[in-house]
Parts: C-alpha cells; sequence; structure tokens
C-alpha cells in the first residue's frame, strides 16, 4: 500500500512548492521520504525513496544537479525536494529530469527534519487511514440492520468512491449509477457466475481497477450478488483499504441475510404450529392458543375464506427456504395482506370479515390470488404454482371448514394446464360432480388405461400435456402452442399423433368429454387426497 | 524489437550517419556530403537512415563533429572572452594570450584581469582572493563579452578560489554569460589550462546554438533520445555536460574513426588508415584505443596540454585530383605504416573511411589489409559504440591526508564525472589510474590521473 508523490504533495506538508521538471515521476509511488546529506549518497539503492535536501544543500542550477538526477535514475529515488536555487536551472538539467521522471520539487523554506517528519507520516498514513475506514466501517454495521441500501451507504461514506451491489450478471441491484456497472463486468460473465468465488481485482479503463467481492449464501456454490467498487488509477493506494471494506461489508451483508432467512423460519414454524393447535381444537380453543392468535394478529372469530396455495408438483421441497415470506409479500403487492402459513401440502393464507365474503368479493379474492402467484411464478423460474378458494365459514370450527374446501378447489385447480391456477369451491356445482369422480379410484385407473398409448410413446409426458391443454383451451392450437411454449405445427403434429395413438375423434362430444375427464384425472396425483374430515 | 541508437560523425568532408541495435550490429548507415551549417547535412543523414526504423525506438544519439575545430579556422565566428587570471603578482610577466596567433586574439580577447590570489602547490593559500578586483572585472565585462574564463593558479589542487570568483562573477553578470573555469577543463599547466579556458569560452556560444540544433532536429522527427557528444578521447559525454566544454569536443574525429575501426575488426592492436575525402590518417591502436601523442598539442596555433591521438597525415584522399595509382598509394602508405609503429614487426592495418576501396591489399611492413564491412562509416561506429567517462586529473598532496584517501578521493570524483557524462552509475569502472609523483616538490605529492569509463544506461 503506497502513496504516490502527487497525492502526497496535495497535502499540503510543502506550502508554496513547485514542480520544476520531472513532472512524470509525480505517479509514482513514494515508500518512504529521507533526509538528504550529499550527492554522493543518492547513489545507494533506495527504490521508491524521496529525499528532502536542507536550504543550500542540492542547488539545482549547480552542475552537481545532474549528477544528482543520474544516480536518482539508477537508485530508484523519485524525486528531490530542495530550496529554490539562485540562478535559473539550466535547461539540460530540467530536459535530464523529465527523461528519467525524478520530479525536481523546490519549496520556499524547506526545515528539513520538520518536512521529513510530516511528509513520512503521510507516507505511512495509507496504512492508518485504511485502518480507520476498516474499523468504521465495522462499527456501522450490524447484523440487524446491514441490508443492500445501509451496507452501501456505509461503504460509500467511508470510501467515497462508486460503489454497487450487482447480481451474477453484472446488473446494479443498489448503489451507484453514475457507473455503467454491466459494461465494466462485460468481459467477467464467467468470474461473476464461477463456484466457489473469490474476491477478485480487474483493470478498468483509463487505468482504475474494479473490485469486486462475492456475498456467497450457505448451501450455495455461486455468488448470487457481488459487491464492487471502482477505484481511479490516482487513488491506486485506496485499493487494499477498499478491498478490506468491501470483505467486511459483504460478510456483514451476509450476516444480515443470513439472520432474516433464520427468523422467518423460526416465525413460519411457530404460526404453522399455532395453526395446527386451532386447527385440531377448533371445539375450544384454549387459552393460551387465543391468545398467542390474538398477538400475530389472527381473529378467530368472524367469517373467514380459506385460500390453499400448492406447487403444481404438490411437493413443497421445489420451493426455497423462507418461501411463505416471498408469498406472503406477493401477495401483498397484489392487495391481500393476510398472514400465509406453511402446511404439510402447502400453504394456506385467509382472510376474516365481519360478515361472509359474497361470490363477487371471492372472484376477487380469486384474481389477487391468482396475481400473486403469476408473480412468483415470474421470480422463480420452474415453478408452477396452484390454488384452491374455499368458502366462507364461521368462527374457528369454520376455518377449518374453509381450508377444507379450499384444499378440494386447489386439486382441480393443479389438474388444470394453465400457469397459476386458482380455482373457487362451486357451492352447488358441477366442480362437485368433477371431484366426486376425480376422488373415485377406480375411474382414475380407468382414464390411466385410457391415456396408456400416449404415456407408452412418450414416457416425459408432453403428449398427454398437450392434448389436456388442448382440451382445456376450447381446441385452439394457437393459444395451446401459446402456453406450452411451442409452435404451432408441433401441437397440430402432436395431435395427429395423439388422435392416431388413442383412436379418438376429437369432434366427436363423447370421445372429447372421455378424453378431457381422462386427462384431468392424469394429471392429479397417484394417490387420492387424504381427507381430513 | 530492441532499442536502437545512431552515430552521426559530421566531419569536414562528409556526414555519416549509422544506425546500430543494441548488439552492435550495423542496421543502415549513409554518407552525406556536409554542408556549410552542418544542420542540413545531419538532417539528411538522419532522415535516410531513420526509414524503416521506428522512431520510438531510438534512445541514443552519439554524435561526433569537427565545428569547434572549423571555428578555430574562420575565427569570426568565435566568442569574445573576458579572463580573469588569479594569480597576481607572481604571474604578470606572462599575460594571458601570450604567443596566441594574432588572427584568433582580435575576435576573443576581450577583457582581462590578473588578480590577486591562487594557491600554492601544496594547496595554501598566495595570496587571499581580491574580491573587489574581481567585481571590477565583472563590471568591465558587461557587454562586452560573450564568456569568461577564471583561471587560478593551481587550481587543480585547490579550487576554492576558482568558484568563489566564478560565483561573485555570475552574481553580476548572470546565467546569459557562461563562465569556464580552468579546473573543469584541463590539468596541470597555467597558461596551457588559461589556453584551454578561453578557446572553451571563445567555442561555448556556437557549441550550445550546435546542441540546440540537434534537439530541435531530433524533435521535429518525434525523437526525444539521450543526446552525447564525443571527446577528444573517443568516449560521449551528455550534451547537457558537452555545452559546457566544447574544447573536449575538438578533435574527436580520427578518435571516433580508430574506435569504430577497432569495434568493426575486433582487433585490439592494429594501424588504422583512415582515407578521407581529401587527407589520409594513419593512427595506430594500442589496446583498442588510439595511441595518444607525447608532444603538446597545439589547437588553431594555441599550446594546450590536451593529449590528442598520434595521427600522421597525409595530402590524398578518394576526391583527390588526380587520383593517386596503386602503387603510389602502397608505397606511400607503406612509408606512413612504419613512421606510426611504435616497434619493429608487422601489424595488421585496417582501413576505414570514404576511400578504403582505395588502400591496396598487399603493404610492406603489414601482416594483412583489412577493411570490414561499413569501414565507410567506422567513425559513426566509433561514435555509437562509445562509452561515457570522466577523468580527473589533480594534484593531491599526500601530507595533508592519506594516499589510500587520496586516490579513493580521486576514483570517487572520476566516476562521478562519468556517471555526469552519462555513464549507468551501476556499471561504470576505472579504466585508467596514473600516479606521478612530483620529487620536485617539498614533502610528498603526486598528481593522479584516473579515468573512469562506463556504458550508457540500458534503460530509456
Amino acid at each position: 500500500m503506497s502513496i504516490s508523490l502527487r497525492q502526497l504533495l496535495t497535502l499540503g506538508h510543502l506550502p508554496g512548492h513547485s514542480v520544476l521538471a520531472g513532472a512524470s515521476g509525480l505517479s509514482a509511488p513514494v515508500h518512504a521520504v529521507v533526509p538528504g546529506t550529499t550527492v554522493r549518497a543518492l547513489k545507494e539503492p533506495a527504490e521508491g525513496r524521496l529525499v528532502v535536501f536542507a536550504a543550500g544543500q542540492l542547488p539545482l542550477d549547480d552542475p552537481n544537479a545532474d549528477l544528482a538526477i543520474r544516480f536518482c535514475a539508477s537508485s530508484g529515488i523519485v524525486g528531490l525536494i530542495t530550496t529554490p536555487p539562485k540562478h535559473p536551472v539550466a535547461l539540460s538539467t530540467l530536459r535530464l529530469a523529465d527523461k528519467y521522471g525524478i520530479a525536481l520539487i523546490t519549496a520556499g523554506s524547506v526545515d528539513q527534519a520538520a518536512t521529513v517528519t510530516a511528509l513520512e507520516a503521510d507516507v505511512r498514513a495509507p496504512e492508518v487511514t485504511g485502518a480507520h475506514r476498516l474499523t468504521a466501517v465495522v462499527r456501522q454495521l450490524s447484523p440487524h440492520s446491514s441490508d443492500a441500501p445501509q451496507v452501501i451507504a456505509v461503504l460509500r461514506s467511508e470510501l467515497r468512491l462508486p460503489l454497487a451491489l450487482l447480481d451474477s450478471e453484472g446488473h446494479r441491484v443498489e448503489g451507484d449509477e453514475s457507473v455503467d456497472w454491466e459494461q465494466l463486468t462485460s468481459r467477467l460473465k464467467d468470474v461473476l457466475d464461477s463456484s466457489h468465488p473469490t474476491e477478485r481485482v480487474h483493470d478498468a479503463p483509463d487505468g482504475a481497477q474494479l473490485i469486486l467481492h462475492p456475498v456467497v449464501l450457505p448451501t450455495s456454490q455461486r455468488a448470487g450478488l457481488w459487491f464492487a467498487a471502482v477505484v481511479e488509477a490516482d487513488n491506486s493506494a485506496m485499493v487494499d483499504p477498499v478491498r478490506h471494506c468491501l470483505a467486511i461489508g459483504a460478510w456483514g451483508f451476509t450476516a444480515h441475510l443470513a439472520t432474516r432467512s433464520l427468523m422467518t423460519e423460526v416465525e413460519g414454524r411457530q404460526r404453522a404450529l399455532l395453526l395446527g393447535e386451532i386447527l385440531d381444537n377448533a371445539e375450544s380453543p384454549s387459552r393460551q392458543t387465543v391468545e398467542r392468535a390474538t398477538v400475530l394478529g389472527w381473529r378467530l372469530s368472524g367469517w373467514h375464506t380459506v385460500v390453499h396455495l400448492a406447487t403444481a408438483g404438490g411437493t413443497l421441497s421445489v420451493a426455497p427456504a423462507g418461501f411463505a415470506a416471498d408469498l406472503e409479500a406477493a401477495l401483498a403487492a397484489a392487495g391481500i395482506v393476510a398472514p400465509v402459513v406453511e402446511r404439510p401440502d402447502g400453504w394456506m393464507l385467509w382472510v376474516t370479515e365481519e360478515i361472509a365474503l359474497d361470490s363477487a368479493d371471492q372472484e376477487r379474492l380469486a384474481r389477487i390470488v391468482r396475481q400473486a402467484l403469476l408473480s412468483i411464478e415470474s421470480e422463480h423460474d420452474g415453478l408452477r404454482m396452484c390454488a384452491g378458494v374455499g368458502l366462507p365459514a364461521q368462527g374457528s370450527i369454520g376455518l377449518g371448514n374453509s381450508l377444507r374446501e379450499a384444499r378440494k378447489a386447489s386439486l382441480l385447480a393443479r389438474a388444470n394446464q394453465t400457469m397459476a391456477a386458482v380455482e373457487r369451491t362451486d357451492p352447488i356445482g358441477l366442480k362437485r360432480m368433477l371431484l366426486g369422480w376425480y376422488s373415485y379410484g377406480p375411474a382414475r385407473d380407468i382414464a390411466a388405461e385410457v391415456l396408456e398409448p400416449l404415456r407408452a410413446a412418450d414416457p416425459t409426458g408432453e403428449l398427454n400435456r398437450t392434448l389436456g391443454c388442448f382440451l382445456d383451451y376450447e381446441s385452439s392450437i394457437a393459444t395451446t402452442a401459446a402456453v406450452l411454449g411451442v409452435h404451432r405445427n408441433t401441437v397440430l403434429h402432436r395431435l395427429t399423433k395423439i388422435r392416431t395413438l388413442l383412436g379418438v375423434d376429437l369432434s366427436d362430444p363423447n370421445d372429447r368429454l372421455a378424453a378431457h375427464l381422462a386427462t384431468r384425472a392424469e394429471q392429479l396425483p397417484q394417490e387420492p387426497e387424504p381427507d381430513h374430515t | 524489437m530492441n532499442a536502437v541508437r545512431i552515430g552521426i560523425d559530421v566531419g569536414g568532408t562528409n556526414t555519416d550517419a549509422v544506425v546500430m541495435d543494441s548488439n552492435g550490429s550495423v542496421l543502415a548507415w549513409q554518407k552525406v556530403a556536409t554542408t556549410p551549417g552542418r544542420l542540413d547535412g545531419i538532417t539528411e543523414a538522419l532522415t535516410a537512415v531513420l526509414t524503416g526504423v521506428e522512431g520510438q525506438l531510438v534512445n541514443q544519439v552519439m554524435v561526433g563533429t569537427t565545428h569547434p575545430a572549423d571555428a578555430l579556422r574562420s575565427p569570426q565566428h568565435l566568442g569574445r572572452v573576458g579572463v580573469l587570471r588569479i594569480g597576481a603578482p607572481a604571474t604578470l610577466s606572462v599575460p594571458p594570450f601570450t604567443r596566441w596567433p594574432a588572427a584568433l586574439v582580435e575576435p576573443v580577447a576581450g577583457p582581462v584581469a590578473v588578480i590577486g590570489g591562487g594557491h600554492e602547490h601544496d594547496g595554501r593559500e598566495i595570496n587571499p582572493l581580491d574580491v573587489d578586483a574581481v567585481r571590477e572585472f565583472a563590471r568591465s565585462c558587461e557587454g562586452a563579452v560573450d564568456s569568461i574564463a577564471v583561471i587560478g593558479v593551481t587550481s587543480p589542487v585547490n579550487t576554492d578560489h576558482e568558484r568563489r570568483a566564478a560565483a561573485i562573477i555570475r552574481d553580476h553578470l548572470g546565467d546569459e554569460v557562461a563562465i569556464t573555469q580552468g579546473h573543469e577543463i584541463s590539468g596541470i599547466g597555467l597558461l596551457e589550462r588559461e589556453n584551454s579556458a578561453i578557446l572553451n569560452g571563445s567555442l561555448i556560444t556556437l557549441h550550445r546554438t550546435m546542441i540546440d540544433g540537434l534537439f530541435r532536429i531530433l524533435a521535429e522527427r518525434g525523437l526525444s533520445p539521450d543526446l552525447y557528444l564525443t571527446q577528444n578521447d573517443g568516449t560521449l559525454m551528455s550534451a547537457g555536460q558537452a555545452a559546457r566544454r566544447p574544447v573536449l569536443m575538438i578533435g574527436s574525429g580520427p578518435t571516433n574513426s580508430m574506435r569504430g575501426a577497432a569495434h568493426l575488426s575486433g582487433l585490439k592492436d592494429a594501424i588504422v588508415v583512415d582515407v578521407g575525402g581529401t587527407s589520409t590518417d594513419v593512427g595506430l591502436l594500442v589496446d583498442g584505443f588510439p595511441r595518444i601523442s607525447a608532444l603538446p598539442v597545439e589547437i588553431g596555433g594555441v599550446r594546450t596540454n590536451y593529449r590528442m591521438p598520434d595521427l600522421i597525415s597525409a595530402g590524398f584522399g578518394a576526391d583527390s585530383s588526380p587520383q593517386p595509382g596503386p602503387a603510389n598509394v602502397a608505397k606511400r602508405l607503406t612509408a606512413l605504416a612504419d613512421r606510426i609503429k611504435a616497434s619493429r614487426g608487422e601489424l595488421p592495418l585496417v582501413a576505414v573511411g570514404g576511400g578504403a576501396h582505395l588502400v591496396p591489399d598487399r603493404i610492406d611492413g603489414v601482416s594483412e589489409v583489412l577493411r570490414p564491412e561499413s569501414v565507410q562509416v567506422a567513425n559513426a561506429i566509433g561514435a555509437a559504440t562509445a562509452e561515457a567517462s570522466g577523468v580527473v586529473d589533480q594534484i593531491f598532496v599526500y601530507d595533508n591526508s592519506t594516499r589510500e584517501s587520496c586516490l579513493a578521493y580521486a576514483r570517487e570524483r572520476a566516476e562521478e564525472e562519468a556517471v555526469l557524462a552519462g555513464a549507468d552509475p551501476a556499471r561504470v569502472r576505472i579504466t585508467k589510474l596514473i600516479e606521478v609523483p612530483l620529487t620536485y616538490m617539498a614533502g610528498s605529492s603526486a598528481r593522479v590521473l584516473v579515468q573512469a569509463q562506463g556504458p550508457l544506461p540500458a534503460r530509456m
């Protein structure tokens, strides 16, 4: 870690100084400042030293100045400080200093000892300042309040240079907008997405340096996020302090993320237990149960409308940690503020009102839930969600009843091929009929038998899905193609194949209905749903 | 690609330029006619050799030039010199400019003063420096001179009076007037030292113009190399130092030729015949350097104590008319070779210069005749392959301190002079140490001559 001669001079310990020649040497790093004695002594190797001469010790208008410069060039001395000469300095001396980049600096009254002491302190200063910065960063960061904006703000206030939090593709997540981070990291895609990432320092345009520090959360081997900072060329002494500060920042930020994840997990677990207790003792919940529910803001009286959420595959393991919180946030963004509680087969949320929601309200609720699920699906690649909305029911017993309805409705939704399918329980109707049919084991066996040729021809289930989708979307080839993300000719080709394999005529109403029922039953899990009633 | 250097030799007839790489191989060379102003010829030669050479790679340019010697032959270009001799009353019987050719005295002689001061041979003051007289002298020089020569009695032993007087004059006249101090230029012998200092002073303005012109020519071509001039002894001096001491460059042409011949032939001991345009010089290489003349050297009719190459000149050359026949040349060279040889026996002969082809293959008294490649520009090659050097020629009184410390001091001073001349401080070495005890003086004292020499810095 070192300070350049130019930086050293700007610190003001040499008032009224002027650089007579050798300005190209100003960017050289200074490792030490020493008092000068004789010209001859400059011969000794002294890489990166700045030599301060007492008044009159090194007259630059003397031919010996040339000797001093030549010795400096060979010994690695970066500059000479002396008093201004009586006579103008010879052109050849200036030329020589320029040639070798030895800065000739004069200042009105050089108190040799004082100047050496002051400058030497500044030369050591980068290390000291670096340590001060690090301490300040450590003091200001805490695992409870170190989210991205705060960490960036702390680092920026201490380091005073462009800083940002980037994702693994180099996009800015938080931080300075003045820098084109994507441009800077355009060649570093491999680095940003590498396995077991480490801190990196890369060259940026104009001699600047780009410093990257990864944020790696446990269980992952790649950095989801990177702290990035740009150190300009003339500020190169800052590289090490910046590296250390970014490391501390990344550490604090990682701790913050881990803490938040842990707290969400614990809270979710407590909520799930409490809900279990309420559902199990719906007739007469204990005082403690009621109290704990009250603490969480749950009302047990009133009309509850439960929504049951599940992944389309029916398993929870595909959902990332803290997923309930994500769901809650997505729902809140869509317009429902309601607790989301993890259940063995999905997640449940409910809204409580003084009076029962009417059909239009339920419809609206279903729409909002779908919207939230769509946004969740778009955030999590490859995740498919579905939901069922139960009928409103009163009191703590009603909570369980509404949940049951909701779970049945979500079963229907899961059979649907659309994205983020949401089904409502139809109190009177047709859907119950279907549900009865779905729940009837032998009927499902028949369905499986009917579709067996398709599965045999295509074990991936692609043909099954195509048929189901085609029938769900009122035999529209264009929509089917859009939903499945394939070309319409592919859909046409598949349908021809399906017709041949199944030997059905999809324009015949009976064949159509049978095939539709079969595909619907096929989408359901193999084991009938356990009945909670 | 490696850095290259350019050697330029400006002779009376031809200006030669050569581009060499760091291994000493010739990459390109050119010979053009010398122009009256010198610089046009240099420009032409430089332009020719630079085609096909990347300008950025040129890191050193060495120039050997005869213009100081030429200037003495046509004295109207010389500068006027004020002469301050510090030595009254002892030296009054032989005033400055004694025995100078009248043609030189007329343009060169400015105000002359012989004032009180000077040192004994053991370094003690004879008389204190007459400071008022120095001021008086400075006043008399105001507006009347181009430069000033300050010569103290026995200044090689003690430089104090010369330095003090020079400082007073400088304070008075400023930096426009260059001051030559005797001890910077020459060794013992007051009159010789004084003559050298005056000659140096008269050449300074001319010489500076020349060096500035060289820098300008290089800058116009986008080059910013280190510039060196060759000294009389065939070593280099950086342009910055050379600008102050033109007299040290006065006779570098023949030396460069002989050094170039040594480099090209790889021989250390040989007879060198430099056939120029109108004259032929014959000299002797001893251990890679020209043999030095034992006689005092007169420059432009002025007696100095410089040591110059021992040369015999003959009045025929490549452009002589009528052209001498081969038999004639062989006969004349046989005689010249016999004269230059220091002992019996045969030595190889290296023929260099633009007329090297005139030298026959067989000469009596010569073991073989060598005409290496690129001999036409041997002098430029000599300049390009030279090293920088520094010399200390001083009398030490061993009674005042030990002989060892005096010699160590002389060595160190010589090394510093070599570094000042441009040598790499890390590779400078002592190449010559001559110690002559001065038995005719009271006490134990000796004249010590130390030469240090070193290659130019490799970087930049």
